[in-house]
């Protein structure tokens, strides 16, 4: 008894099973709320349809439950007899797996039959029991005894039997003497509204892990939406310009799922004749150096490392595809400049070997050696920008780690502040 | 009693609909007659709305149909034609006696009326379903009602309505630094409307643009290079699938730059000088080309739409804010398709449509983010679904890979087209299918079989054990999915 009740945590559901699994135990047992869908929480009881002390047979319906979707009829799944109610018509707000009534078996006298205890919190844990032997149809003990990460999955729920048998799950099915209707009420089910699939039916027969399901159909149904965690918002100023798109499209492309941000404050000297154009470019052309580099570093065999076009406009491609094969460890954008003093507007090609950076842009500038509007040489920059990194690969705060470096050892910072 | 109110709420209807007022309401407006927003429109109007499609290119169908999809699917299959006859026929047992040639206005007139009549056929679907086509620029007022400019310059119009799905699209992503003048240096519009034959054709970008147009010109004995700053064409792809493409366009003539970045690009005359640099040696080279097309991705477009005064957000890339349905932070203001979230592609802004309406009517809709196809027209053609096996590796999943070639295939055998194969990726356990990946003739058509193994959960066994009609492509696609958990018969 107690060890289903851990099962039907484990699968997430339901009335059904819990009550299939029942009859195999002496006790009478408690019937839990049930987990009509993957995202139920809680629900109502709309009505019983026994009274206690009724028997009633698999199939029948014991009660309508409510959802904040739908009202749902709650079929029995095996014969049985209701004992008392715990939670009444009218019931709001139960939670999934919370006891709702006691039942028994059909023959049991209810005379001399021991109430099983009420526990106060559905999610503590039963007091273990033997396992019972030869429950053929029952998931394997791996995922009882791990119940509780796996109870709010949700990949499980009951056999749809409007759906026909896929090929593959017919055969199985065949090869271990099981039948059709049998499997519907056997099996939990991890496809599509509750479609049965080969899967389902290798791990109800024990050959492999439930944990192998749940992680699969996990995954999948993670793919199923749209990521729109993370969303970084344009700056305001961008989007009150008149062309806000073009140029927020300007800015650094944001990798898939990034999960934490640090922010750069770093302020440099201007070396003369250096054009705020210019130090921009430069800047952003050290950055994506160091990008490359940090790559490069950890895996030499990308010398020319497929991150890289991240931060070019080729990655837009991206946007025509799945996701990029390649999955970004960190993103730098937001990049902000402020200056101070008075940089020169004439350009330099010595301020590109301060920086270590060959400059190969033709369209941007022509290059005059007039100083007329020489400057003070005391002007200074200060640059603020993200870095935004994915917590969840292990090697993410390393990279942003080679990266820092390897940008600082680019561009000389007299302050520097990383939050 | 009941039936004359209701025609007379009909009559307003209709008169709303055809008198100009200072503010006509509608129930649902759409901004955009692209893919996403025409079906939006119908969709809606299917469910009862009263609906308009408001667009200003003139003709519905957006980017998609008029300078995309559509334009450059007849010139891939008319040049492939012309290709085939010229190059692949003698072998067959087919003679050529006289010159086999282009006609390029022609092959352009043709891809030119396919466009008119597809178009065209929007606008009567307008009309069965009883959608107000209004031609013209929206531009948001409030978050409640829309100004319309018409494109035939007549009077500006007031739109006021309970719901809107701004339905915008994308356009060519520009180069910084290369300016685009649609003649010389052209993006993907600007490439399906060339007066000639380019002798010289550069390509920046190796993805699918690019690579469709890079193959229709080589087709037509443009001398063509693919410039692609990362080190694989194809972007997305399965990187063993690339790999195969690149080999296979190769062959065809297609030259590959590669990990190479474009540092410059300016017409000069009637030729236009490129400076390329290879990212990994820092080696610079110049090239010269007719022709320029810039194909390195596309951004939402927001143009005139005046978001501001609606308070719409977008994105740092300019995407539109949305929720999971579809919604800005105004309620009655939903976005789908390139103008926000998602893979910029035609049938997905579809389904978003379709779901987007739905939400209106019902308040839930379903598409399914993890069973959207990819199709890339060369020959042979590129097709994928589902994940590949990067994903998998990432989450620790353990897989199985199950793979078919089609020189194995009897039919693809007698038709003399044997390039390519399929693969299969499956759960290890469960035979689950978790992603299809093709290259080879007719891929496009074929992975509509993995979308559908995909949405309903099938193992790779469920495939293997159902008939497939012999002899056809599709028996290569069967065999692939036994080879995830058996042996192949046929190889």
């Amino acid at each position: 008894m107690l060890r289903s009740r851990s099962i039907v945590r484990a699968i997430g559901w339901t009335g059904k099973s819990y009550l299939h699994q029942s009859v195999r135990v002496n006790n009478a047992t408690f019937y839990k709320m049930p987990a009509m869908s993957p995202t139920m929480s809680e629900g109502g009881i709309v009505s019983w349809k026994f009274k206690p002390g009724d028997s009633f047979n698999s199939g029948d319906v014991l009660l309508e439950v409510e959802t904040d979707k739908a009202t749902i009829d709650v079929e029995a799944v095996d014969d049985g007899k209701l004992w008392e109610i715990l939670e009444n018509d009218g019931a709001k707000g139960i939670a999934v797996g919370k006891p709702i009534a006691i039942i028994a078996e059909p023959e049991d006298d209810l005379s001399t039959l021991q109430k099983p205890k009420v526990e106060e919190s559905v999610s503590t844990p039963p007091v273990s029991e033997p396992e019972p032997v030869s429950v053929p149809a029952t998931p394997s003990p791996a995922p009882a005894a791990s119940s509780a990460p796996v109870a709010s999955s949700g990949v499980f729920t009951t056999a749809n039997s409007s759906f026909k048998l896929s090929p593959a799950v017919e055969l199985l099915l065949h090869e271990h003497n099981i039948s059709a209707e049998e499997a519907y009420t056997k099996f939990q089910a991890s496809g599509p509204k509750g479609r049965l699939l080969k899967g389902d039916v290798l791990a109800g027969l024990g050959l492999i892990p439930n944990e192998s399901i749940i992680k699969i159909t996990e995954f999948i149904k993670s793919k199923e939406h749209l990521d729109l965690k993370n969303i970084v918002k344009a700056e305001p100023k961008v989007a009150a310009s008149e062309a806000a798109a073009p140029q927020a499209t300007k800015e650094k492309p944001i990798a898939p799922k990034p999960t934490n941000i640090l922010t750069v404050d770093l302020t440099s000297h201007l070396g003369e004749d250096v054009s705020k154009e210019k130090f921009k470019y430069a800047f952003e052309k050290s950055i994506d150096n160091a990008v490359r580099q940090t790559y490069a570093h950890r895996f030499p065999q990308y010398a020319s490392s497929p991150i890289a076009s991240t931060f070019e406009s080729s990655d837009f491609f991206d946007d025509l595809v799945s996701p990029s094969v390649t999955k970004s460890r960190f993103e730098v954008y937001g990049i902000s400049y402020e200056f101070f003093g008075n940089p020169s507007s004439v350009v330099s090609n010595d301020f590109d070997d301060l920086l270590g950076v060959v400059s190969s842009t033709s369209t941007t500038t022509t290059t005059t050696t007039t100083t007329t509007s020489s400057s003070s040489s005391s002007s200074s920059v200060n640059i603020q920008f993200k870095i935004k990194f994915d917590e969840k690969l292990s090697d993410s705060k390393q990279f942003v780690k080679y990266f820092e470096d390897s940008l600082l050892s680019q561009i000389p910072a007299n302050k520097l502040i990383i939050s | 009693m009941l039936r004359s109110s209701v025609s007379h709420k009909l009559n307003s209807n209709k008169f709303s609909q055809f008198v100009r007022f200072a503010s006509t309401k509608y129930d649902v407006v759409v901004i955009g007659g692209g893919p996403g927003g025409y079906v939006a429109a119908i969709k809606a109007a299917q469910l009862g709305f009263n609906t308009a499609c408001v667009e200003k290119r003139g003709a519905l169908g957006g980017t998609c149909l008029n300078v995309g999809c559509i334009p450059s699917k007849s010139l891939l299959n008319n040049s492939h034609l012309y290709h085939q006859i010229k190059h692949d026929s003698a072998h067959r047992g087919i003679a050529i006696n006289g010159e086999v040639s282009v006609d390029f206005p022609k092959l352009i007139e043709a891809k030119d009326k396919a466009v008119k009549t597809l178009t065209g056929g929007i606008e009567l679907l307008f009309k069965k379903n009883k959608v107000t086509y209004i031609k013209g620029e929206g531009s948001f007022v409030d978050e409640k009602n829309l100004k319309v400019k018409p494109i035939d310059g007549g009077e500006e119009q007031d739109i006021e309505a309970d719901h809107f799905i701004v339905a915008t699209g994308s356009e060519p992503t520009p180069f910084p630094g290369i300016e685009i003048d649609e003649e010389r240096i052209v993006t993907s519009t600007g490439i399906l409307s060339l007066k000639e034959i380019p002798k010289r054709l550069s390509i920046i970008g190796g993805g699918i643009i690019g690579l469709e147009m890079a193959s229709v010109y080589s087709r037509l004995g443009t001398e063509v290079t693919v410039i692609e700053f990362s080190p694989a064409i194809g972007a997305g792809m399965d990187a063993e699938v690339a790999k195969q493409s690149q080999k296979l366009l190769a062959k065809q003539g297609l030259n590959f730059k590669l990990g190479t970045k474009v540092t410059s690009g300016v017409r000069d005359g009637e030729v236009v000088k490129i400076e390329v640099e290879n990212v990994k040696s820092g080696k610079k080279e110049e090239l010269e080309a007719d022709v320029l097309l810039v194909a390195i991705g596309r951004r939402p477009y927001t143009e005139g739409l005046n978001l501001e005064a609606a308070g719409l957000e977008v994105d740092n890339r300019g995407r539109l804010i949305i929720d999971d349905q579809y919604r800005t932070k105004h309620e009655h203001i939903r976005v789908i398709g390139d103008v926000t979230f998602g893979p910029m592609l035609a049938h997905k802004a579809e389904e978003e449509g379709i779901a987007a309406a739905e939400y209106i009517k019902h308040g839930h809709g379903h598409v399914n983010y993890g069973n959207i196809p990819s199709v890339m027209y060369t020959h042979p053609e590129v097709a994928w679904v589902g994940l590949n096996e990067e994903q998998l590796k990432e989450q620790g999943i353990k897989y199985k890979v199950g793979k078919f070639p089609f020189i194995a295939n009897s039919r693809a055998k007698t038709n003399l087209d044997t390039d390519g194969f399929v693969k299969f990726i499956a759960d290890a356990e469960t035979q689950r299918v978790l992603g299809v990946h093709i290259i080879g003739p007719n891929a496009g058509e074929m992975i509509a079989e993995a979308g559908l193994a995909l949405e309903y959960g099938a193992s790779t066994e469920d495939i293997a054990r159902t008939c497939h009609a012999h002899p056809t492509l599709s028996e290569a696609f069967k065999e692939a999915a036994l080879g995830t958990f058996d042996k192949t018969i046929n190889f």
